[in-house]
């Protein structure tokens, strides 16, 4: 279920390519053929796909699709939004991303976000705009909808930023050394003469942004003492050999998680810390942490609001005055 | 009693107070609490001089309580208000003429656009000199004597949009600071050798150690000063500019006191001159060369002011010859001389002055002799007044000037008895001797060109004569008035009442005090003269006295002879002598001579300094251009586009990032 | 198994840069800030899917905060964006260039715009009472 390695030089393919194709949707006096910029979007989609598309895939068939589906959509959307030069159509095409991207968070096992998304953003937000942009365009799209500043370097530095973040997250999520590990871990059990002598070097040279790296040395440092105790007994070998396989095949699962320092408190409301499940029950849980951890967020959250409302409300008060 | 002394400075510092900063609201009353206020001070000197008069002992002298200025280490500053007999005669002198000149003001200032501004700093003049010659320590005094030479400032550039009033105020504080200079080095010197700036520890101080060159240098730095404040040669060139100001301001400040100050501080320091006879001799023989230099170029001048105030010049060398001669047991008589001389000469200096300026008022502003004559009758009071002056000065006896001045020979005659300055003495007695003469002639020329002869009378006291309120000072916008004969009218009361006052005086004053030597009984009272200086009988000298008298009526005699009698004669002599008229008539080319040894080197360093200020100036520039170019190159990116800037942040976020995943290596805890 | 962590990152990265360039690009005020709710979403994506990932409900708050403040953004923004229509009737971002560097020159679009295509495809308010008319060309979007 992991994806494949990759690093910075294959992660600014995609990115380019894709900053190339939005650079020629951009809008823009002189036409470029809008055909050739979405070619080269599709094309740059579809390489990105290839780049993170899961190794051995392990999902559920119908989850895979709908993540994909959801996903292409949401980037369409927002492709959309970034190109149309009509503002109206622009903000339809922002509700198509809300939309989609609250299908994710329905995939994430966030259902009463997924629907105060929808709410909000695609039923409050989007409509408030349209009216803006009916009460200030009333005479169709502006010459400035139909121009871009500084097509050229935005898109660069889009491209490589996006070329940064997916090597980073191709780097932090790397399963490649575990998976070198889980082989040595075999061909010693395989070999005639199993024992940790044949990869102990290996996991000791991860790199520190694994975090299994800490509790595999301890384990393995354990085994050897019970290894060391029974005078290399065949038998005890091979199972501390199967334990340790087992608990490097677990933490394959968790590679380039971070864990929250021992200084951050740990709050039942928020979900256990060892199973990495959510709790049942969505809206129940998100109220119960809402209203207790995060009662002051709360109540400043809504403290803003109502300072927003009264300061919209000053800004376009005109006393006396006809709107001209 | 002695606390009332308080009210002598206070009450003209007062008057200046309120009137500076309620001029706007006084407007043309504003002479009334200025009139009042040194009429006041007046009355208070007068009492204190009759308190004087009333106490027994040798010692006369009245002190306030002291009131603490500053303490610095060990110095403990007091103001203390000091009232002996020699600051009685010069508070009286003080006082008395200026309430007249105050009154007078009030007709000659009529309707000037700066009247309450005049008498703020008319009053405050008063104030300082009341607290120079009040106090009983030297640092005191040199901060009246800076407020003094403020207000006499302030009064020459009273007209300041004029160009010549504005450079003869600067020059006027320019050239008074080279004296005032010396004498804070001296005061510095004093503290410096005894430790004390109180004139009565001084004097035990110098009494204790004569001769010492450390005094005769600290001496010789407070004549500096006093030459500077009274115009002595070479510093004198200031005064005759400085009546450039309004006339009765020149009356009071540049005639009848401030530049008696210097004279005053001799006087009062005497004790320590005594100690230092050279310095004594210096101070005789710059007297006798002011008084006789100022004498000749008085000779040859054709503005009444400016005759006037080379003779202020000449009389005031006439005060430092006498304080100069006060050689050994004499020093007593030579004080007494000189304040005399000081106070007989304020009164008649301040008539002539006054009277000047009615002249002036009546001609419109004219005051070249060569364009009025024989205004005796259009002006009688001013003429008689101006008489009764011009007399008075020449020593003619019995007005008061020929008193004083007899006094004064009378000193230097034997002064070069016995002193080790023989030589010194001899110049300086025969050079008082044609002084007089001189003076006598140079009066009487103004006096006679002025009221006799023709009667001639300039275009502009028509004008003036038909409106007296409309003697505005602005000579040009008039200069254009139609050409002719002019109406010449008397100056209101306000104007002749004062003269009339100071005529009384001038002609009695010396006669009065003299004779029942009043005058030098009182002040025998003085601390300083019982305690310091040695006693001297003088005699009468009738011999001298007939000398004097004599000279005085052969020059009134002369100049009447050549300008009433002879009227040709004056220009015949003028072309007999060009070279000597010239040097004369142009002041023996002393401003000239400044001008090329001062002046011109000053201007030359001051564009020396210029052109290297501007070239340290560029330098700074250039290394200044620097950060500006450099900033320049990256002036368009603050192109006011948000979407610019937020590029800037975009690309600023991607270079962070970077370093942080790429740059850091493996060692962060990712 | 579910779908991994990455795949979910990197759709919030992809969202997140689109917005990015769409805010440095685009000129219409609203397309603007259309642009940054666009980066607020794939921002929000990012939050919930590592609240699946740790079994942790935290992510969901923060994301639940984040609608919040974006409510209040788009609030204040709108009001903004009115009263800047109002003073200089347009809603070019572009417009808004004063607080440049003294002597700089105003930076202005030369190059010509081709003939305007669908211009009627803005949706218009019909005034209140009146039965809306339907014009030849007229776009409801």
């Amino acid at each position: 279920m992991m994806l494949a390695s990759f690093g910075l030089r294959q992660a600014m393919i995609p990115a380019a390519l894709g900053l190339l194709g939005l650079y020629l949707l951009l809008p823009r006096p002189s036409r470029i053929p809008r055909l050739a910029g979405a070619a080269l979007g599709i094309v740059a989609l579809v390489l990105c796909g290839r780049l993170i598309a899961e190794a051995a895939p392990a999902t559920p068939w119908i989850e895979r699709i709908l993540f994909w589906a959801f996903s292409a959509l949401a980037i369409v959307g927002a492709v959309q939004l970034v190109t149309q030069p009509n503002p109206a159509r622009g903000a339809v095409a922002f509700a198509l991303v809300v939309i989609n991207v609250c299908g994710l968070f329905l995939l994430n096992g966030a259902p009463f976000l997924a629907a105060g998304t929808i709410i909000i953003y695609a039923g409050a937000i989007v409509v408030t705009f349209l009216f803006v942009i009916m009460l200030c365009q009333q005479t169709g799209a502006a010459d400035a909808d139909a121009r871009s500043r500084e097509p050229l370097l935005s898109c660069a530095a889009g491209a490589i930023l996006l070329g940064l973040l997916l090597s980073l997250v191709g780097r932090q999520y790397d399963p490649a050394p575990i998976d070198e590990l889980l082989a040595a871990i075999d061909k010693s059990i395989a070999s005639d003469k199993p024992g940790f002598e044949n990869f102990d070097h290996e996991f000791r040279k991860f790199p520190t942004h694994l975090p299994i790296k800490e509790s595999l040395e301890a384990r393995s440092d354990e085994s050897m003492l019970k290894i060391k105790a029974s005078k290399n007994d065949p038998k005890v070998v091979s199972e501390e050999l199967a334990k340790f396989r087992a608990a490097v095949a677990a933490g394959r699962s968790r590679v380039g998680d971070i864990p929250p320092p021992d200084s951050v408190p740990v709050t039942p409301f928020a979900g256990s810390r060892t199973d990495h499940r959510l709790p049942a029950g969505n809206v129940a849980a998100l109220g119960r942490l809402l209203f207790t951890d995060y009662i002051i967020g709360v109540e400043m959250a809504g403290t803003l609001l109502l300072v927003a409302t009264i300061g919209a409300i000053a800004i376009t008060y005109r006393s006396g005055r006809k709107p001209a | 009693m002695s606390d009332v002394l308080w009210l002598i400075p206070v009450l003209p510092l007062a008057a200046a107070v309120l009137v500076g900063l309620f001029g706007k609201l006084l407007r043309g009353q504003s002479h009334w609490p200025v009139v009042a206020a040194i009429a006041g001070s007046a009355c208070v000197s007068l009492y204190a001089v009759v308190q004087l008069h009333h106490q027994s002992g040798p010692v006369a002298v009245l002190r306030s309580t002291p009131l603490p200025w500053f303490s610095a280490g060990g110095v403990n500053i007091d103001f203390q208000l000091v009232v002996d007999p020699i600051t009685a005669v010069m508070l009286t002198a003080i006082t008395f003429i200026g309430t007249w000149i105050s009154i007078y003001s009030i007709g000659y200032m009529h309707d000037d656009p700066g009247y309450p501004r005049y008498f703020a700093v008319f009053s405050g003049f008063v104030f300082s000199m009341c607290g120079l010659v009040l106090t009983d320590n030297l640092l005191v005094l040199y901060g009246f004597w800076e407020g003094v030479g403020l207000c006499s400032y302030l009064l020459i550039g009273f007209w300041f949009a004029k160009p010549s009033a504005a450079a003869a105020a600067r020059k006027a504080f320019l050239v008074t600071r080279l004296g005032d200079a010396a004498f804070v080095l001296g005061i510095f010197l004093l503290w410096n050798k005894f430790g004390t700036l109180e004139f009565e520890e001084l004097f035990q101080a110098a009494r204790a150690q004569p001769n010492e060159p450390i005094l005769l240098t600290a001496c010789l730095l407070l004549f500096c000063g006093a030459v500077g404040k009274s115009a002595q040669f070479p510093l004198h060139v200031w005064l005759p500019d400085a009546m450039e100001g309004p006339t009765p301001a020149s009356a009071l400040i540049h005639a009848a006191t401030m530049v008696t100050a210097g004279v005053y501080l001799v006087g009062r320091t005497m004790p320590l001159f005594v100690a230092a006879p050279a310095a004594l001799a210096t101070v005789a023989v710059i007297g006798t060369i002011t008084a006789l230099l100022a004498a000749l170029i008085a000779l040859t001048q054709h503005d009444l002011k400016r005759v006037m105030a080379y003779s202020t010049v000449s009389q005031l060398g006439y005060m430092f010859a006498a304080l100069g001669s006060g050689q050994g047991d004499l020093a007593a008589f030579a004080v007494t001389a000189a304040i005399f001389h000081l106070f007989t000469h304020a009164f008649f200096k301040a008539l002539l002055f006054l009277a000047s300026g009615s002249v002036m008022h009546a001609m419109g502003h004219v005051i070249d002799m060569r364009r009025i004559g024989g205004l005796r009758k259009a002006l009688p009071i001013t003429h008689w007044t101006f008489f009764i002056g011009a007399m008075a000065l020449a020593g003619l006896p019995p007005f008061s000037g020929f008193w004083s001045k007899d006094e004064i020979l009378a000193v230097a005659k034997e002064a070069g008895h016995g002193s080790a300055y023989h030589a010194a003495y001899l110049f300086v007695f025969y050079g008082l001797l044609l002084t007089a003469l001189l003076t006598a002639f140079y009066t009487s020329r103004a006096y006679f060109r002025t009221f006799w002869g023709p009667e001639v009378i300039p275009a502009e006291a028509g004008h003036h004569g038909h409106s007296h309120d409309d003697h505005g000072h602005d000579h040009d916008h008039h200069a254009s008035e139609p050409a002719g004969p002019g109406v010449a009218h008397e100056s209101p009361f306000v104007m002749t009442g004062p003269l009339i006052v100071l005529a009384i005086g001038a002609a009695c004053v010396g006669g009065l005090l003299a004779v029942t030597h009043g005058f030098a009984h009182f002040l025998g009272h003085t601390s300083d003269f019982v305690k310091y200086l040695p006693k001297h009988e003088h005699h009468a000298d009738y011999g001298l006295m007939a000398l004097s008298a004599g000279l005085s009526v052969v020059g009134i005699f002369s100049a009447w002879w050549i300008y009433v009698r002879n009227p040709k004669t004056a220009g015949a002599m003028a072309r007999a002598v060009p070279r000597l008229y010239a040097l004369s008539q142009n002041r023996f080319y002393l401003d000239e001579i400044y001008g090329w040894l001062a002046v011109g080197p000053l201007t030359a360093i001051a564009v020396i300094s210029r052109v290297f200020d501007m070239l340290v100036d560029g330098i700074v520039d250039i290394i200044g251009r620097v950060p500006r170019f450099f900033g320049g190159l990256f002036r368009p990116v603050q192109n006011g586009l948000v979407q610019f800037y937020a590029l800037a942040t975009v690309l600023g976020l991607v270079v962070f990032i970077f370093v942080l995943a790429y740059l850091r290596g493996e060692k962060g805890a990712w | 198994m579910s779908v991994p962590l990455e795949q979910y990152l990197v759709v919030g990265a992809i969202l997140f840069v689109l917005g990015a360039v769409g805010f440095l690009t685009r000129r219409n005020l609203i397309t603007l800030f259309l642009c940054a709710e666009l980066m607020l979403q794939g921002v929000t994506l990012n939050f919930v899917a590592f609240s699946k990932h740790h079994g942790q409900m935290t992510g969901q708050v923060f994301s639940l905060m984040i609608i919040t403040i974006a409510a209040c953004e788009a609030g204040l923004a709108l009001a903004l964006i009115l009263v800047l229509y109002n003073s200089r009737r347009t809603l070019d971002v572009s417009v808004w260039q004063d607080l440049r560097e003294s002597g700089l020159e105003q930076t202005i679009d030369t190059e010509p715009l081709p003939a305007p295509a669908d211009e009627a495809a803005m949706p218009r308010l019909q005034e209140a009472g009146k039965m809306p008319t339907r014009r030849r060309g007229d776009s409801y979007v």
